[in-house]
């Protein structure tokens, strides 16, 4: 018994060693901070009133620096309109360990390829339509509490696995919790996520091999296969299953099977201007493939993108996401100029257009908006 | 930066009537030879101006030969925003998407945070002399210096600029004015280097003024503010997994 204590205490003051051995003059982190404040003013269309929304959301970074095997990072973000709210969205530790890396807390990870829709997100899905605005660089966002684990495997492949105990959450059932047990529930060791990815470049291609497993709700097993390289044209295609744990029934596959792909060309237009072109598409085959009234459930959506900077300041932008199959589109006009170090005015019109009976039916469920405001970042 | 200055380089004929005995081959090598390190650290900063007034942007890069570069932003707007180049790959990442993008084709040509530089411009080009046809156009006395200067024309397609026009410090080897040229012999670029230090036994000027020929009233000024040219780089610093770290 002696002699087992003495083994583990042997192997954690060389664990400890090993540790404290990386970068003994580097465990020193200093703290980078930026806040980036946005303020701006909607007018909504919706169910025959027009309304208006003020706000304002505000972030705080704050990022470790100074240590190159260990890095912290939080994130709190604030809205400020007649209410106040309040949402953690990241914070996250990362150690680098002699042949791995670890990450823990809430973050994101991304797998697959696309911009919008990628069936190589098989962790947080992004098949689905998208349920906020067309704003922002990045339209899929969403972070949960995971434990991560990267292995390196030469410059340009590596390993991952990932568990996500509470797997993703709505954010709409986030709550205030007023003492630990609240914020982090016990959860039963079956009820986890997890999964493992490989990256692999061949040659100008790069493919990405993984799987996950859902453990809340509806368990299912989710393989998934993603290639992106270039070929006149950066493209991008993906596809992955999601498979009932108990009971699958392989006389409706096509009802598990997903497929995403995607088009990016960028052209230089010389003066500094450019002009961009991006099309995904999202694909399910056992989905509904005839208009049903008010349906969501479609077996095809698309997103064609054009993006204009006739300066290297200013930007236009043209998005939709539209519905094939009951021909109806969320169309997003958007314009911004940085005008000064830090700070971007922006404006952009939301616009659904569909009849009665489609997913993206004016004034109804998809508001139409206009939004003027300003961001600064310092 | 010191990685940055062969972004530039140059040009022609004439070498006939050349009066020396260098070669532009020789003179290439030269320059080479003082700007390109084993391993460097560089913190400096981007100052882009046009009309508004001017931007300030931070970043740490560090460089192995002539086709390993990281650059990470560090400037409140674009903080943990990195750029790696390895080999002929160009990658970016974006930390608030934990996304990382593999730039190809045009997106190459792309500006760099709205500068005068593209993202080739940043990271290099690799071999100038496996690249670029260099001929010497002779010899020219800039600030009462004597300069040697050369033409490049590329050897292949697809290079950031099909020709260029350098202007070589003949004591120094450190190139102090370069103008590149489309392919129809348009003024594309112009670049100005000075503070002209000596590092560990190297040559390096300390800043680079780029004034992109089609923009008036823009230029992107780099600076360094601290250099190390024997920096002690981790082996796997130029990799994926140092871009999303």
């Amino acid at each position: 018994m002696r002699a087992r204590s003495l083994q583990r205490g042997g192997f954690a003051a060389l664990l400890v060693f090993l540790v404290l051995g990386l970068a003994p003059a580097d465990l020193a982190a200093e703290v980078a901070s930026s806040v980036t404040i946005n303020g701006s003013a909607t007018v909504l269309r919706e169910l025959g009133e027009t309304k208006l929304m003020p706000a304002i959301t505000a972030s705080l970074d704050l990022d470790s620096e100074g240590n190159k095997n260990v890095k912290g990072y939080l994130r709190l973000d604030s809205y400020v309109g007649q209410n106040v709210g309040i949402d953690i969205p990241r914070a996250y530790l990362k150690v680098r360990l002699p042949w791995f890396r670890l990450t823990l807390g809430k973050t994101r990870v991304s797998w697959g390829d696309g911009f919008v829709f990628n069936a190589g997100d098989v962790v947080f899905g992004s098949m689905d339509t998208i349920s906020g605005g067309l704003e922002g660089s990045a339209l899929r966002d969403e972070t949960a509490w995971l434990a991560s684990v990267y292995l390196p495997l030469g410059a340009f492949s590596f390993l991952e696995v990932v568990t996500l105990p509470y797997g993703v959450a709505n954010p709409e059932e986030y709550t205030f919790a007023t003492s630990l047990g609240d914020v982090s529930p016990l959860m039963p060791l079956h009820s986890m996520s997890g999964g493992i990815r490989g990256a692999f470049k061949m040659g100008s291609t790069t493919l990405e091999i993984g799987y996950y497993a859902t453990g809340r709700d509806t368990p299912e097993h989710r393989p998934y296969v993603s290639l992106h390289g270039h070929l006149l044209v950066d493209w991008n295609l993906s596809a992955s299953m999601a498979i009932l744990q108990f009971g699958p029934d392989w006389g409706q596959w096509e009802d598990y099977l997903r497929i995403s792909a995607g088009l990016f060309h960028l052209i230089n237009l010389g003066l500094n201007r450019t002009l961009s072109f991006r099309l995904e598409a999202a694909v399910r085959p056992g989905a509904g493939w005839e208009e049903i009234a008010g349906g969501a459930d479609y077996g095809l959506f698309l997103f064609p993108e054009v993006s204009f900077s006739p300066t290297d300041t200013l930007s236009l932008q043209l998005r939709s996401l539209i519905s094939p199959v009951d021909l109806s589109a969320l169309s997003f006009l958007s314009v911004s100029w940085n005008i000064y170090q830090g700070l971007t005015i922006f404006s952009h019109l939301s616009l659904p257009v569909g009849d009665g009976n489609d997913l993206y039916q004016w004034d109804q469920g998809y508001p139409s908006s206009w939004t003027a405001g300003l961001e600064f970042i310092y | 930066m010191n990685r940055i200055l062969p972004l530039i380089f140059t040009f022609g004929l004439l070498a006939a009537l050349s009066v020396s005995a260098i070669t532009a081959e020789e003179i290439v090598k030269n320059v080479e030879r003082n700007e390109i390190n084993e391993a460097e650290r560089i913190d400096g900063s981007m100052i882009i101006s046009d009309r508004f007034g001017s931007r300030t942007k931070t970043f740490i890069s560090y460089a192995s030969g002539s086709d390993k570069m990281l650059l990470e932003f560090t400037n409140p707007e674009e903080r943990g925003q990195k750029i790696l180049r390895l080999e002929d790959e160009i990658y970016l990442y974006f930390p608030e998407a934990e996304e990382v993008i593999h730039l190809q084709g045009s997106a190459l040509k792309e500006s760099v945070m709205g500068s005068d530089f593209s993202y080739e411009d940043m990271t290099g080009e690799g071999d100038l002399l496996d690249q670029y046809e260099v001929t010497l156009l002779g010899e020219e006395s800039i600030e009462g210096r004597k300069h040697y200067h050369l033409e490049l024309k590329a050897r292949k397609r697809g290079l950031a600029y099909p020709k260029q026009e350098a202007w070589i410090d003949a004591e120094t080897w450190v190139m102090t004015r370069a103008n590149a040229y489309s392919l129809s012999g348009r003024l594309l670029k112009e670049m100005e280097l000075g503070d002209i230090r000596v590092v560990a036994g190297k040559y390096v000027p300390h800043y680079i003024i780029m004034r992109d020929a089609m923009k008036k009233k823009s230029s992107t000024e780099m600076r360094i503010e601290a250099i190390d040219l024997v920096a002690k780089l981790p082996p796997d610093i130029f990799s994926l997994e140092e871009l999303t770290w």
